[in-house]
């Protein structure tokens, strides 16, 4: 599992660690019942305080993505493919959406975007 | 705990042994290179100057500041401790006074002289310690030469073998005096802590 | 869950400085960055912790007992890495670390030496000659290796080279890796606490502005950026300690800031000391 951070980023770091491990369990690169590193380790490795990776992993619980075992550590959760589904439909939507939002700011209009959707499904 | 800071201490003072070898070495020197050195008082000197020795090593411009913060103690240990280090430097003089009087034969000596010593000792000491508490390190460095040089010579002048050391106080009241005074100073020391 | 160590209405009163109802605690498990401007109480607040000063109000428990009456057995628990340490200069690292051996329950001559090796100190140098950086390496050092619960350090990346201060932090992180073990951090140098402290607190002239999660400052504030016609009146009130400069502006803000075209960033803690710092009146 690799996360990569960025300082100037938007998101807060726990939400970038949130958001990659996120990714990284949709894209399939962590299945079910790999194990995480503890929040100290992880803390410790990329060099932020505790609290934050305490939060992202949090998050990831509460959005069930991972399961927390007491004195055992943090794991991927079994995955529900509907609700997997349902998880990555969302991701779609949301960077449409930020990509609408971009679009509006420019200047688009439907077609001008439509046309562009068409070239990049295309490569 | 107090204890541990009292062997520490005097682990300290030991880990500069040439200037206490030296210092011991002294008055032997004085005493068969220097015509006319007051032989009979002999035992005073090496004791003075034990002490005196013990107390420069202490001035290594520090203060206080080590013994305390990098130890864990409380103040009073620290003070209580430095006391007791310091009164074992002065018992242990005496005891080598007392034997190099014992080895040449006490009659080529004045009477009383060790004891006596060893009551004026522990007094001086305790104002040296209690001194080195308050003042700053150079300041009490100088009281101190001051106060042992004072020492010193009271026992060079001192009259001759047969004699009796101070005749005008008794031994009782000499080494009772010292100790009273030594504890004294050592309740002023826990009273008034120094300020770091 | 226990705190480390809890203060409360810190107060001690000097000729010219006056440390006032200071109060703040720290969770176990956690690191604590102190920050301020020189001056504000950061050393004096460790030192009363350490009952190297007497305080005049307030009440400080570590490790839940009173620091003043459980002083000794708080300090074998307590590793303290102070501002330029004193030693006894005239002795090697390793007769001073044989003096203070033995005071020390927990010592672990093991992990000593393995932190001489580490920060490659030669035991037999005289205190005296060593660098100011290697002091600081020697008292990290002892203060490492007797089972310490509660690491404080006094400015102890000051004057060190960055490349020692970068290992000092991966150094602290794995002192973190055990549960028990908390960390109280002075420093004026903040882009170390940017990234790993846990807890920031706050003081200035001997108040103490604010003690939180690190994390919740960041949503608490923001840098404002704007052009100097930006910079409307109403907009001005709302900003904590202009820094208008011909070309632009840049202030600290809370969340709340709209306006158009300003550009929004997260501030780093240097940001919010230095703005908060000039709100409360220092050069204005």
């Amino acid at each position: 599992m690799r996360i990569v951070l960025s300082n100037d980023s938007r998101q807060a770091i726990w939400e970038q660690i949130a958001q990659q491990i996120k990714d990284a369990i949709m894209k399939g690169e962590l299945s079910a019942g790999d194990s995480l590193p503890s929040i100290r380790a992880l803390a410790r490795e990329l060099r932020i305080s505790v609290i934050t990776t305490k939060k992202a992993y949090d998050e990831l619980e509460k959005e069930r993505f991972v399961d927390s075992v007491q004195g055992k550590g943090s794991f991927v959760a079994a995955q529900d493919s509907a609700l997997m589904q349902e998880k990555r439909l969302k991701v779609i939507e949301d960077r449409l959406g930020e990509a609408l939002m971009e679009a509006r700011m420019l200047g688009l209009d439907y077609g001008q975007l439509e046309q562009m959707l068409r070239i990049l499904w295309e490569e | 705990m107090a204890a541990k800071v009292m062997v520490k201490e005097l682990l300290l003072m030991a880990s500069d042994p040439k200037s206490t070898l030296l210092m011991l070495l002294m008055p032997f020197l004085f005493r068969f290179l220097l015509p006319g050195f007051n032989g009979p008082a002999f035992p005073a000197m090496l004791i003075a100057y034990l002490i005196l020795g013990v107390v420069s090593t202490r001035a290594d411009g520090m203060g206080i500041k080590p013994g305390l913060s990098q130890f864990p103690v409380r103040m009073r240990d620290h003070v209580l401790g430095v006391f007791l280090s310091q009164a074992a430097v002065v018992l242990l003089a005496a005891f080598l006074g007392w034997l190099y009087m014992l080895i040449l034969g006490p009659e080529q000596f004045m009477a009383g002289i060790v004891s006596k010593t060893l009551g004026l000792g522990l007094l001086l000491t305790g104002v040296m310690t209690a001194l080195g508490l308050w003042l700053r390190p150079q300041l009490s460095r100088a009281v101190n030469m001051v106060v042992v040089i004072l020492f010193l010579n009271l026992v060079i002048f001192a009259p001759a073998a047969g004699s009796v050391f101070l005749p005008r106080v008794s031994v009782p009241l000499t080494l009772g005096g010292g100790a009273l005074g030594f504890s004294l100073l050592l309740a002023l020391g826990l009273l008034y802590p120094p300020r770091l | 869950m226990e705190n480390i160590f809890d203060i409360q209405n810190l107060g001690k009163r000097f000729k010219s400085f006056q440390l006032q109802g200071l109060s703040f605690s720290l969770p176990r498990g956690y690191i604590m960055g102190l920050i301020g401007p020189n001056g504000s109480g950061k050393t004096t607040t460790l030192k009363l912790m350490m009952n190297l000063m007497h305080k005049d109000t307030g009440e400080i428990a570590v490790f839940g007992q009173d620091h003043v009456k459980f002083e000794r057995e708080i300090k074998q628990r307590v590793g303290i890495v102070y501002d330029e340490p004193v030693f006894y200069e005239q002795l090697s690292m390793r007769r001073m670390t044989g003096l203070i051996r033995p005071f020390y329950t927990r010592w672990n001559q093991a992990q000593y030496e393995g932190y001489l090796k580490r920060f490659d100190l030669d035991e037999t140098q005289k205190i005296k000659t060593l660098s100011k950086g290697m002091r600081a390496k020697y008292a990290l050092a002892l203060a490492l290796s007797h089972g310490a619960e509660l690491l404080i350090m006094d400015e102890p990346t000051s004057g060190l080279d960055p490349v020692f201060r970068r290992e000092m932090l991966d150094l602290l992180l794995e002192v973190m890796q055990r549960e028990e073990n908390s960390i109280l951090f002075s420093t004026h140098i903040t882009s170390d606490l940017d990234r790993v402290a846990d807890y920031i607190t706050f003081l200035d002239r001997g108040k103490l502005v604010f003690s939180q999660e690190k994390d919740s400052l960041y949503e608490q504030y923001r840098l404002v950026k704007g052009a100097p016609e930006q910079l409307t009146e109403s907009l001005r009130r709302e900003l904590l300690g202009v820094n208008v400069g011909e070309h632009g502006f840049e202030d600290l803000g809370g969340l709340d800031i709209r306006g158009e075209g300003l550009l929004m960033e997260k501030p780093t803690i240097e940001d919010i000391m230095f703005y908060l710092t000039r709100e409360n009146g220092h050069g204005r």
